[in-house]
């Protein structure tokens, strides 16, 4: 598993701490390092200061037994400032490279202000839930419309926006403006014709891997890859997607 | 030697797929040794007459023998006499959400019976893109596994092939004898592997969604499989339930 030129895989949860299996597949399907962004729906979409650390802690234990995890800090910015705050300064301080925000908040809210101050007083990396869903939307869901308007307000912050299949056409065009702001490839079943138009549209360098491998439970290391490998984009484009943009964008962090 | 339950050509709203031109797509089915692919007219999904779409599908694959074609019925309109009639499909194929029609009306049991003696299988599609993200004039319910089941019982001399089903359908679908199932969008972490904790290689066919999925995805899935099942998904059932010959 360890290694610098195999797949990095830029969103994966766990549920679990034992992770072995995880692992196994991952090297299987040529992942050599991953970002581990927490069990973020174990408590619904609001947990609390107490539900919000265990999951944390979970991910700091990860973190420092595999040195080719990196952690991202789950946060929910509806809580209290103060314990919003202490919470991400403690993750940083624990060697996390980023933060995971969900849909407890829409990012128009004001209450992303401080999060997003800190995430660049720390150098943090924040990557964000986003789709444009017809059926099934959270109350407080972002879709990548309001990602854009976060973009505009933190154009210092460096900005991953999961679900590229699950923004679409659409959501690629939304963000297209922010050169800042990058895709992770994940989003619901193997869409062909989505990472093709983004490539198109934004250029292969503000794209990364992201599997949103739901351990024990959802996705598929394989599948997820397969939809990189097989698209219609260039040898190079395809590098520069699974591996070298997450290289370069953590080591900036 | 793979056969491919489940590809598609025609026009789709929202459609930006990576394939352009039907020779792209068989070059590609080609790439990835998929040998055999039934097809079916997405155009005969919303036009009236899905008789004179189906014509014209059958026109357009004539110079690749790839294709297999799999003409679509649609219970509600009385043309699908007509098709029943020649035997040019190896397959048929109902959409039921996209034909607000429910698998309890009268005319798919007329159907059903009519099917009975076609010695075809009959492909039920469950839906054609994921539910999140259906544009929203055509956001379209799927047929209920529950009448699927009673459809399934109702006609047990019929092949049912359920296309597209998500992982918990599907396992309910396939415990009756004759339903199959692709794993189009049946996806979990190591997905063959926990899908065979609940149902036997021999209830399950290859099927990729193509265009609207990579096939390189469905094969992706299988390959993490057993040389025995492997074997059994990529053909061997399908040649139990195609009329090859």
């Amino acid at each position: 598993m360890k290694g610098k030129m195999g797949i990095y895989d830029f969103h994966v949860h766990t549920t679990t701490t034992k992770i072995l299996p995880l692992l196994r597949s991952a090297a299987r399907a040529g992942i050599s390092q991953m970002n581990i962004l927490g069990d973020v729906l174990r408590f619904g979409y609001y947990p609390d200061v107490q539900q919000i650390r265990q999951i944390n802690e979970e991910t700091a234990c990860l973190i420092k037994k595999y040195d080719f995890l990196k952690g991202f800090c789950f946060i929910n910015p509806g809580l209290p400032v103060k314990e919003v705050l202490r919470e991400i300064e403690r993750c940083a301080m624990s060697g996390f490279a980023g933060i995971k925000l969900e849909a407890s908040v829409n990012v128009r809210d004001s209450r992303l202000k401080p999060v997003m101050q800190a995430a660049r007083n720390l150098k943090l990396i924040v990557l964000h839930h986003s789709w444009y869903k017809t059926t099934g939307k959270l109350p407080r869901e972002s879709e990548p419309v309001d990602l854009a308007f976060l973009a505009g307000r933190f154009p210092d912050v460096p900005l991953v926006v999961a679900h590229l299949r699950g923004c679409g056409f659409r959501g690629i065009q939304d963000l297209k403006p922010f050169p800042h702001i990058y895709f992770d490839t994940s989003g619901g079943q193997p869409v062909s014709g989505i990472l093709e138009y983004a490539v198109e549209h934004l250029g292969p360098e503000r794209i990364v891997f992201g599997s949103d491998v739901y351990y024990p439970g959802g996705r598929d290391f394989a599948v997820q890859i397969s939809c990189v490998q097989h698209a219609g984009i260039k040898e190079k484009e395809k590098r520069l997607i699974l591996s070298l943009n997450a290289q370069r964008l953590m080591e900036k962090k | 030697m793979i056969i491919d339950f489940n590809v598609h050509w025609g026009h789709w709203p929202q459609a930006l797929w990576r394939w352009k031109t039907l020779r792209s797509l068989v070059r590609e089915l080609e790439l990835l040794k998929i040998s055999k692919a039934l097809i079916s007219s997405l155009d005969s999904v919303l036009y009236p007459d899905p008789v004179e779409t189906d014509s014209l599908l059958l026109k357009k694959i004539k110079p690749f023998p790839l294709f297999l074609p799999a003409g679509t019925i649609n219970p509600v309109i009385s043309s699908w006499t007509e098709q029943l009639t020649e035997k040019k499909f190896v397959a048929y194929k109902l959409l039921p959400g996209y034909w607000s029609c429910s698998l309890k009306e009268k005319s798919v049991k007329k159907l059903f019976s009519a099917l009975e003696q076609a010695d075809r299988p009959v492909l039920l599609q469950m839906r054609l893109e994921d539910e999140r993200s259906q544009i929203y004039p055509l956001q379209v319910e799927a047929p209920s596994v529950d009448n699927i089941i009673f459809l399934a019982k109702t006609f047990p001399g019929i092949c049912l092939v359920i296309l597209n089903a998500y992982y918990w359908e599907a396992t309910r679908l396939a415990r009756q004898d004759n339903i199959y199932v692709d794993l189009s969008f049946v996806e979990k972490f190591e997905t063959l592997n926990s899908f065979l904790k609940e149902v036997p290689a021999e209830k399950i066919v290859f099927g990729s969604h193509t265009p609207f999925l990579y096939p390189a995805a469905a094969l992706a899935k299988v390959r993490a499989g057993k040389p025995s099942v492997r074997k059994a998904i990529f053909s061997g059932n399908a040649r139990r339930i195609l009329p090859l010959d």
